[in-house]
């Protein structure tokens, strides 16, 4: 990580951090399909959760840039742990960026310094790619609203304090602050996963749980047009530079293995084929590098095209980081299969890369409409933002 | 993208440049951009940051009512209120 991008003093030890805590534990979590408790409020105390938030807000002030190289070198080190950090951060986002006054006093300073965790609830059962199928639904009683239905796949569910949760009303789409001890609300595992089985995933239940009306963020019509979109631009941005680092750890593992002599004294990287591999892999980690600080910049910077940017800069480096991960399993061998071998973890992890907020599919139609716009602005006479 | 000076009195062409990457087809000042049904769902952010960004307000919780955002129109009058200029 180039120090000039340390975010000012914030990302100070970070790396270090990463090598002494969490690469080398990082195997054991995967085994036991949970982070260790207390490890998110570590990052917290660091600077490292919510860490875009002004210090005023309990934040450290991280510029988009800074915060691309976070979520790189976390996700060197392990994938859960970086989606955890992640999902908790598209919390504080949105809260951030469309909560009421007293909301963000609520919550941004607990959220940043890790004293809660948050949790992102909008997939369902049927409901994924296709958020217009959602069933949740909160009703309007009096002042408050009403909370019913199922949500699955929440990553930080075991450990959340606060869930951000969207549900239809009669009026639309609205996101909802859910505090764990609501009655009601229940939680429960779900079955271990391909990859990041750390990130403590849970299906979380609502039956008639009782909204104060200060739990509404954004508006009952602002779910999915305002409040959603806030927080996956983030997402997505976050996810690409975790892929980034993992591609990239994967990289150097596969380089330090190849380059070690055999029992007859030939190294893998002197076999041309394996350097095709290596090639490879070094042009993934660098496009995919120069996509995120784009990505970053323009989300620094509020571009109107950093949104679809997000997206691209996800839809990319994940790509590169399923084929990175693959391509160092292949070079380490039968010794890449073993569990415990950081190649074979990535592995598994890139693959979910590709599925979680939003799937690489759906991001290419994204993607190709920003291409549109793109060339329709130019042909217009105005530049790219 | 040519910013527009804030304190310039008519946003209209600014929005209307910006819309013309996403509706191909021609629209009025006053047609509701959100019923013409060439909008995706990442497209109301994406108009919530260039608002931001060319006309140097912030654009709050209690501003996301699409009434602000419907048409050229609602816009311009959108951005009058927030910088306090009667159009
Ligand atoms: C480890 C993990 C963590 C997760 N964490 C969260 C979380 O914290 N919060 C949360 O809300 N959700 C979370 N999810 C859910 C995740 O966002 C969804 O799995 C994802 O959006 C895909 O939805 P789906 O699983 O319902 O698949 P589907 O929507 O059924 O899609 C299956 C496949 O169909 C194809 N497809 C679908 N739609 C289209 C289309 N329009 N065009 C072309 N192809 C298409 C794609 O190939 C896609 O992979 C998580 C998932 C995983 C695996």
């Amino acid at each position: 990580m180039a120090e000039e991008c340390d975010g000012g003093g914030a990302l100070a030890g970070l790396r270090g951090f990463v090598r002494a805590a969490v690469v080398s534990a990082a195997s054991d979590w995967d085994r036991a399909g949970m982070l260790p408790e207390g490890i998110l409020a570590e990052l917290g105390r660091r600077g490292w959760l919510a860490s875009f938030l002004e210090p005023a807000e309990g934040g450290v002030g991280l510029d988009m840039v800074a915060y691309g190289r976070l979520h790189e070198e976390l996700g060197c080190g392990c994938s859960s742990l970086r989606c955890a950090v992640t999902a908790h951060d598209m919390v504080a986002v949105a809260v951030r960026r469309w909560g009421e006054v007293g909301q963000r006093q609520r919550w941004l300073s607990r959220l940043a310094r890790g004293e809660v965790v948050g949790a992102f609830a909008l997939s369902e059962s049927g409901a994924g790619s296709d958020v217009s199928a959602m069933r949740t639904v909160a009703r309007r009683e009096g002042d408050r609203f009403v909370l019913d239905g199922k949500k699955r796949w929440v990553t930080n569910g075991l450990r959340a304090g606060v869930f951000l949760v969207f549900a239809r009303t009669a009026e639309g789409a609205g996101a909802f602050l859910v505090p764990r001890d609501t009655p009601g609300l229940t939680l429960s595992p779900m079955e271990p996963l391909l990859g990041t089985r750390a990130v403590g995933i849970s299906e979380v239940t609502f039956e008639g749980c009782r909204l104060a009306p200060e739990a509404l963020v954004g508006g009952v019509r602002a779910g999915l047009r305002f409040v959603l979109p806030a927080a996956l631009a983030l997402g997505r941005y976050a996810i690409a530079c975790g892929c980034l680092g993992m591609a990239r750890a994967c990289l150097d593992a596969a380089i330090e293995h190849a380059g070690r002599p055999s029992a007859s004294g030939v190294s893998l990287s002197s076999h041309q084929l394996v350097c095709r591999m290596i090639a490879r892999m070094v042009a993934g980690v660098r496009a995919a590098g120069l996509l995120c600080r784009a990505c970053g910049a323009s989300l620094e910077a509020g571009a109107p095209g950093s949104v679809p940017e997000a997206a691209l800069a996800k839809y990319f480096a994940s790509g590169v980081a399923r084929e990175v991960t693959a391509d160092a399993v292949q070079i380490f061998g039968g010794e890449g299969c073993l569990q415990g071998n950081i190649v074979e973890r990535f592995f598994r992890d890139a693959k979910v890369m590709e599925i979680i907020e939003g799937a690489n599919e759906v991001l290419e139609l994204v993607i190709a409409r920003h291409g549109i716009h793109e060339y329709l602005a130019m042909a217009g006479g105005e530049g790219r933002d | 993208m040519t910013r527009a000076v804030e304190g310039d009195c008519d946003p209209r062409s600014a929005i209307r440049a910006f819309l013309r990457r996403f509706i191909a087809q021609p629209i009025g000042d006053g047609d509701d951009i959100f019923n013409l049904g060439h909008v995706d769902s990442l497209f109301a952010i994406q108009l919530v940051l260039f608002l931001e960004r060319e006309f140097a307000i912030k654009v709050e919780n209690r501003d996301l009512d699409l009434d602000n955002f419907r048409s050229v129109e609602m816009m311009a009058a959108f951005i009058g209120k927030k910088r306090g200029v009667a159009h």
